[in-house]
């Protein structure tokens, strides 16, 4: 079931009736009202998995159990490695099978040696990368003593489950996130106002910009014979904010989505196109995740107490760990060694006191250098890649690829009108018109977005580009 | 919880006051277009009345002249082709013109491959400013998708991605053909690429989509039904020859079992090898509109009054 979709139109309305009318008495019953619609929001993408999520569930949870009364620090090592082990064995499974199979048997021909694994037609369980990384994320804090389990296995699992960012995050840490379904919420008028508006928001960037830059995109990207230098710069700019549109959008349908249920989750994104460093671009884009890595892979690596060396090392590791958990695809894997090396390169920087970018150079630079990356993202394969980012630089004959011309001036509008909205709240965060003071000037901005939906939206039911995570 | 939705009530009536004077703007725009892809399209479902209509995809709007069809047939003709469209819109235009006539003759595009792939109805959406107004196309519009007879309530949806050429006639107009054209998208530029000397081969045979083979049934069966005389033509593309796709033998098939005449040019070396009478591999310019019509019209002619399918099936030179 898609946030862009009739279904969930009608599927959301009825489960927040639900809980706000059968479930006002008992926080219990409103997990377990939550618990039965996101299994059922769940088995509307494919119904087969809900045993896989189930019992993910389950096994951390009788995990966390066992990690918190077990004092034997082997024992509690154990059952850690047995959460971590169960987890990436799901996911490498399900998500890698096919990948390493096939790059396995590739190396192989390249030496001149046939090999034949043969390859299981793996289908990919939605929200795997994204439900197995929040789950995990109990049982790690529960090894840190950060965290006690809870008594009841239902608040738990529809933790995990919770539908509004179940199938694409953001991933919320347990710590922070489980306690909330342990408290039996109350109505608030002005939360679920504020819940609506960052939907509006959010369906606004995915339908209205995101998938209007897609139809560009995918033309070009997929026949990259066909186009020259000028196409996939265009293709590569349009696609930097198609992504952002999509996934920026979706997190905060979640986030809107949640509060609508009394439930705050933490913020995914924060205008990551006006970093001034990859730093700070990492700060900004998909933090729920970057997080997740800095704590769980890059700090347990040794983050930067070792030398220099090493810290550039688990640095990399962690960024090209991070490109693999996006995908199944050595572009992926292309991507994230990519912005291991700018971190790197930055330090280096900083070691030898480089003078510092002004932040008018700063931000195309970083924006330059993240889009560089973007088409390794993008590309369906590092040959097509390579293509285009040498077209980008060698093939400048001709004119830019134009397709439609509708589309193409309407995609220029959505990023005109997504690049000053993110201006303005970058810099005069004052003004917002949503939640502005003047009830006009509010309704005439929720019509005014609505409209342009409307309008301007694509409404084929395209998915989310991170529900293939 | 009741101010919220009071609330969202306020919101939705002021969407749906925008929603209603916003359509009232768009149709009057619609309905004056002084030319362009609206005023075709309106043109197809509403005055139409020609003895003689041409429908295709972009190939039936820029491969055949209305003006060389009146002169050669003595009979009006009207192009309700439309580029980027294929059998969903076809049968939807063919509703439209149904329910006031039926046309003496028509002459349908169809590409070489039309048949293997699931009808495009998301592209038959051009149509949806003409939804509430022409109930007769609405069975065809709400194949899109399960819930598009409720998105249809709204005027701003039925416009949605539609504004550029809806406003671009009253700005600059001929870019899809005069009004005097009469439906045809005459291209002057010259495609400058020279043949190396081989075609491209025939490509690999792929199945046909019942779907598709469906909808182009019921296309002719209505057609025929209603007394027109029906001509299947598929049209040349530069630089490679197709004689023998899946989609091309059905067509061969229902020319034998429906008595229709069937003109395949798409393996016609007098049109596949001559760059200059092409805009783009898939496109005759003007010159090669001019001659490709005449050409195919001579076949016709004597074909027009007549129930007997043409000698020639194959243009094969």
């Amino acid at each position: 079931m898609l946030f862009n979709s009739i279904d969930f139109a009608i599927f959301l309305p009825i489960v927040f009736a639900l809980f706000w009318t059968v479930g006002r008495h008992s926080a219990k019953m409103q997990n377990w009202i939550l618990l039965v619609a996101s299994y059922i929001f769940y088995g509307f993408w494919d119904w087969r998995f809900l045993g896989l999520l189930a019992f993910s569930s389950a096994f951390d949870y009788f995990v966390g159990a066992e990690l918190y009364r077990q004092t034997d620090k082997r024992k509690r090592k154990m059952f850690f490695w047995a959460s971590v082990a169960v987890n990436l064995t799901l996911l490498g499974f399900f998500k890698y099978y096919n990948f390493f199979a096939d790059s396995f048997v590739n190396a192989f021909s390249f030496f001149g040696q046939e090999l034949n694994l043969g390859s299981l037609k793996v289908l990919l369980p939605v929200g795997i990368s994204f439900y197995t990384f929040q789950s995990m994320s109990y049982a790690f804090d529960i090894y840190r003593r950060e965290l006690e389990p809870v008594k009841d296995i239902v608040p738990f699992m529809t933790f995990v489950a919770f539908f509004p960012h179940m199938v694409a995050g953001p991933i919320q840490r347990a710590s922070f996130f489980l306690p909330q379904f342990l408290t039996h919420k109350q109505f608030s008028y002005d939360l679920a106002a504020k819940g609506l508006k960052i939907m509006l928001f959010g369906f606004f960037m995915k339908v209205a910009i995101a998938d209007r830059l897609a139809l560009y995109v995918d033309a070009v990207y997929g026949n990259v014979d066909m186009h020259n230098g000028w196409s996939y710069m265009m293709a590569t700019l349009f696609f930097a904010f198609q992504i952002y549109g999509d996934f920026a959008g979706y997190s905060l349908i979640a986030i809107g989505c949640a509060w609508l249920f009394g439930f705050h989750m933490s913020p995914n994104f924060n205008r990551p196109y006006f970093s001034t460093s990859f730093r700070q671009f990492w700060g900004r884009w998909h933090i729920s995740l970057s997080t997740w890595f800095k704590d769980y892979l890059y700090i347990p690596l040794g983050g930067n107490r070792g030398t220099k060396a090493r810290t550039y090392g688990n640095l990399f590791t962690t960024f090209v760990v991070s490109g693999l958990w996006h995908g199944a695809n050595w572009t992926f894997v292309v991507w994230g060694a990519i912005h291991g090396a700018f971190q790197i390169l930055e330090r280096v920087a900083e070691e030898l006191k480089f003078p510092k970018i002004p932040r008018l150079l700063a931000i195309p630079l970083v924006f330059a250098g993240v889009c560089l990356a973007w088409v390794f993202f993008r590309a369906n394969t590092v040959q097509d890649a390579f293509q285009i980012v040498g077209g980008i630089f060698t093939n400048l004959q001709g004119k830019p690829h134009i397709g439609d011309i509708g589309i193409f001036a309407f995609s220029l509008m959505g990023i005109l009108m997504l690049f000053l909205i993110e201006f303005v709240q970058e810099y005069y965060p004052d003004v917002n018109l949503l939640n502005h003071r003047q009830a006009p000037v509010r309704y005439a901005t929720m019509v005014a977005m609505l409209a342009w939906i409307i309008t301007l939206g694509v409404f084929d039911g395209s998915q989310f580009i991170y529900f293939q995570f | 919880m009741r101010k919220l939705f009071t609330k969202i009530g306020i919101v939705l009536a002021l969407l749906a006051v925008v929603d209603v004077l916003a359509g009232v703007a768009l149709d009057w725009l619609r309905d004056h277009s002084p030319d362009g892809r609206y005023y075709k399209t309106k043109y197809s479902l509403e005055a139409c009345n020609e003895d003689v209509v041409v429908i295709g995809s972009s190939r039936g709007e820029i491969n055949y002249v209305s003006q060389i069809i009146e002169d050669s047939l003595g009979m009006t003709c009207w192009n309700a082709s439309r580029g980027g469209q294929g059998t969903p819109y076809f049968r939807a235009i063919q509703e439209g013109v149904l329910a006031r006539y039926a046309p003496k003759v028509v002459i349908l595009n169809i590409d070489d491959n039309d048949l293997e792939t699931r009808p495009n109805y998301e592209h038959a959406g051009v149509l949806r400013p003409f939804y509430q107004s022409h109930p007769e196309i609405r069975p065809i519009l709400d194949e899109t998708s399960t819930f598009e007879w409720l998105l249809m309530k709204s005027r701003l949806y039925a416009y949605n991605s539609s504004y550029y050429y809806l406003i671009r006639p009253y700005f600059i107009q001929g870019l899809d053909g005069k009004t005097s054209d009469k439906g045809w998208k005459p291209r002057l530029e010259k495609m400058s690429t020279e043949i190396n000397g081989t075609l491209e081969p025939e490509p690999p045979k792929v199945p046909l989509h019942p779907e598709a083979v469906a909808l182009f049934d019921t296309i002719v069966s209505k057609f025929q039904q209603r007394g027109t005389r029906m001509f299947l033509v598929v049209s040349p593309n530069f630089g490679r020859t197709v004689g023998s796709s899946s989609t091309i033998e059905y067509l061969r098939k229902t020319s034998r079992e429906r008595n229709i005449p069937l003109f395949v040019y798409s393996n016609d070396t007098a049109f596949i090898t001559k760059p200059e009478y092409y805009v783009d591999p898939d496109h005759l310019n003007v010159e090669g509109a001019q001659i490709f019509t005449q050409h195919l019209i001579r076949q016709i002619k004597p074909l027009v009054h007549s129930n007997q399918l043409s000698q020639h099936v194959d243009t094969v030179h």
